[in-house]
């Protein structure tokens, strides 16, 4: 029944196939859906806009275009985007930029079941 | 519409990604294989480069695993020195020195690569080359 489902309908962008698989695994085993996935800049802005999700987790190095230009470009058309940064780099300095930007957060890929808290608390 | 390739251009494209493969086996995992035309050999590129990708980031786990045991093993050394006021036994220094070295020789080994657009710094960061944001 559609009125019921409770979880998050999730854009996943990667450009690990392998990461890919296990954010979206992590997604569905705690309720959530994943609605497409991207693997890099360009396609998560594309479908972002076709798909409009509620929530993206985002990886920030990817060729084509990077997690931060992605996340700029679909916040400029979309202020109330939700989107939650899942990377590798060092958080102290990428969850400042991630602020800036406007994202509701980073987490490191080291602890992927932070992502999900985040997510639940949107 | 899919163009069909000369015999001569399939020859050539299979040279590339030939010459990209041997790179990425090299560890050179900031080379991406070109964009090719022909069904097969664009299902080739394209798989190298997810390889290529997947392999950065299975390193990049490694050498990040590897820096928090040794930030781990570096506070457990602290709290045990309180405990031995006269200097760690023997046994107990060489075990963790030993642990300290094999941590360290694994990051080293990840940075034997050359990763896209990601620097892993001795002293512990993980950045991006292109700078961010900052």
């Amino acid at each position: 029944m559609k009125g019921m489902f409770m979880g998050k309908r999730v854009l996943v962008v990667d450009d690990s196939s392998i990461m890919r698989k296990v954010i979206s695994k992590a997604l569905r085993e705690n309720g959530h859906a994943v609605l497409g996935e991207a693997k890099n800049g360009k396609e998560a802005v594309a479908l972002y806009e076709a798909l409009k999700p509620d929530a993206v987790t985002m990886d920030i190095t990817m060729r084509e275009m990077d997690g931060l230009a992605a996340a700029r470009k679909i916040l400029e058309s979309d202020p109330g985007a939700q989107i939650i940064f899942v990377s590798n780099l060092e958080e102290a300095k990428y969850s400042r930029d991630a602020q800036r930007i406007g994202a509701k957060g980073y987490v490191s890929k080291q602890r992927t079941q932070d992502f999900l808290s985040l997510l639940e608390a949107l | 519409m899919t163009r069909l390739m000369s015999m001569d251009d399939e020859r050539s494209a299979l040279k590339e990604l030939a010459k990209v493969a041997r790179q990425m086996a090299e560890g050179h995992l900031d080379v991406s294989a070109p964009d090719v035309e022909n069904g097969e050999l664009a299902e080739l590129a394209s798989a190298m480069n997810d390889l290529a990708v997947n392999m950065q980031e299975v390193l990049i786990n490694m050498w990040k695993q590897a820096e928090i045991a040794k930030s781990v093993l570096k506070e457990t050394s602290l709290a045990l020195t309180s405990h031995f006021p006269e200097g760690l036994p023997e046994d107990i220094r060489k075990g963790i020195d030993s642990l300290r070295g094999n941590f360290s020789d694994t990051q080293g080994a990840v940075m034997a690569f050359d990763l896209y657009d990601v620097f892993l710094d001795p002293d512990g960061t993980c950045s991006q080359y292109s700078g961010g944001e900052t």
